[in-house]
């Protein structure tokens, strides 16, 4: 690792990649929208939204007009961003009522996603530090097989195909629900494991994480920091579990990566049979990022 | 496009301003030790007045002050140890989360959760 790229980390996320400065804190904040601070000063905020068709800077303008009623000034574009801007005609506003921030929308020409990015004054960063920031977004491309996943301390590499279905960023927990072919993956980033695995071990974790590895039909084997669980119900019971409008079928497998005091779990659920294959390809790219603190 | 419809007009007091505060414990709070370590928190009940006048006049011997009681867990312990009436929220989180390995966010998740809940018991006030 080169010192810059230590002094920085790259963020993935829902088909959006950037490069920001290590020491600042990323916040999922909806499927499209990135915050990125530091010392919990927003430093830029960034949202996106897919676009089918090309938008000049005037069309930019109109949709803005035609959207909100708050006033806004039009600035001049920032020096560090002037040849970005004029390449993908983007534009630079101020909300009148808002004067810490600064607004800069572009459309990405590649994939023809339309960008908002809104930059604070921030007394530990300047504009360049921000500048830099912008020029490294970029977008997964319709070609890209597969999309980052890439925010906290931890990453994953997934299939373009797994759809996100939900997020959730709880204290010690983070959740994230792909959907493929009508099987749901939950991806799941335990910390710190130590106090994640005071008085049970990775099953009794990965059994808290999905009710259904309770279930005395389940087996499970463990390794060495390890874990895994499947449910393959006879014919009976999975016609129990439909009824139920339950998924016949799971599948899950835990690590701790005692390195950096984490535990990683992937669960798969689905009406069909779970391969193991399908977990272990996840587990393939998933992996704890340490953090500069 | 949603991108650019403006949020709602509500005046609230901002994240930065909120993070700045210092959480006080407030003096008729009572702090007992359970055996295992766990801090136990005693704490008057705040009732509406129309309750505790029809409480009054069925206790009219008794005047003893209703209270509560809130056990914590060792993590919620952590917490509030750190509250000491100097430090402001953002330094208690920044602590926590040095001591419990949980990133800066997920500290603030977690911490900012628990003090609103003592909060709404009474048992702090932001300052």
């Amino acid at each position: 690792m080169t010192a810059a790229e230590a002094e920085t980390r790259e963020l993935g996320w829902n088909g959006i990649k950037l490069v920001i400065p290590a020491r600042c804190e990323d916040i999922v904040s909806g499927d499209s929208h990135l915050v990125v601070e530091y010392n919990f000063q927003p430093l830029i905020e960034v949202r996106w939204e897919s676009t089918t068709k090309k938008r000049s800077s005037d069309a930019l303008i109109k949709e803005i007009k035609k959207s909100t009623t708050a006033p806004f000034t039009l600035l001049a574009p920032l020096k560090q961003l002037a040849s970005q801007a004029r390449e993908n005609e983007g534009i630079f506003l101020k909300w009148d009522e808002q004067n810490s921030s600064q607004v800069y929308i572009y459309q990405c020409r590649a994939t023809l996603q339309v960008v908002f990015c809104q930059y604070y004054k921030h007394p530990d960063f300047s504009l360049t530090d921000i500048a830099e920031i912008i020029t490294s977004i970029s977008f997964a491309g319709d070609t890209d097989e597969h999309l980052i996943w890439a925010v906290q301390d931890f990453r994953v590499k997934l299939p373009r195909t797994m759809r996100l279905e939900s997020s959730h960023f709880t204290a010690g927990l983070t959740q994230l629900v792909f959907v493929e072919n009508k099987t749901l993956f939950r991806l799941c980033r335990l910390a710190p494991a130590t106090d994640k695995l005071r008085g049970t071990d990775l099953l009794g974790v990965l059994t808290t994480l999905h009710d259904e590895f309770s279930h005395p039909l389940c087996s499970s084997s463990t390794g060495e920091n390890n874990a895994n669980c499947w449910l393959t119900p006879p014919l009976t019971k999975q016609i129990l579990l439909r009824l139920k409008r339950k998924k016949s079928f799971c599948r899950g497998r835990i690590i701790h990566d005692e390195l950096h005091n984490r535990l990683l779990a992937v669960t798969a659920e689905s009406n069909h049979p779970v391969t193991e294959e399908s977990i272990q390809a996840i587990f393939e790219s998933y992996e704890i990022i340490p953090r500069q603190q | 496009m949603k991108l650019f419809q403006g949020s709602s007009k509500k005046v609230q007091v901002s994240r930065t301003e909120a993070l700045a505060c210092t959480p006080l414990v407030t003096p008729s709070v009572k702090v007992l030790t359970s055996n295992n370590g766990d801090l136990m928190i005693e704490y008057p009940l705040t009732v509406k007045p129309m309750l505790q006048a029809i409480f009054n006049r069925f206790n009219k011997g008794n005047q003893e002050e209703l209270k509560r009681k809130l056990q914590l867990d060792g993590q919620g312990s952590r917490v509030w140890e750190l509250i000491d009436g100097k430090k402001s929220v953002q330094e208690i989180i920044q602590l926590f989360a040095k001591s419990s390995g949980l990133t800066l966010r997920e500290a603030e998740i977690s911490i900012t959760a628990f003090l609103r809940e003592l909060g709404k018991r009474g048992i702090i006030v932001l300052r």
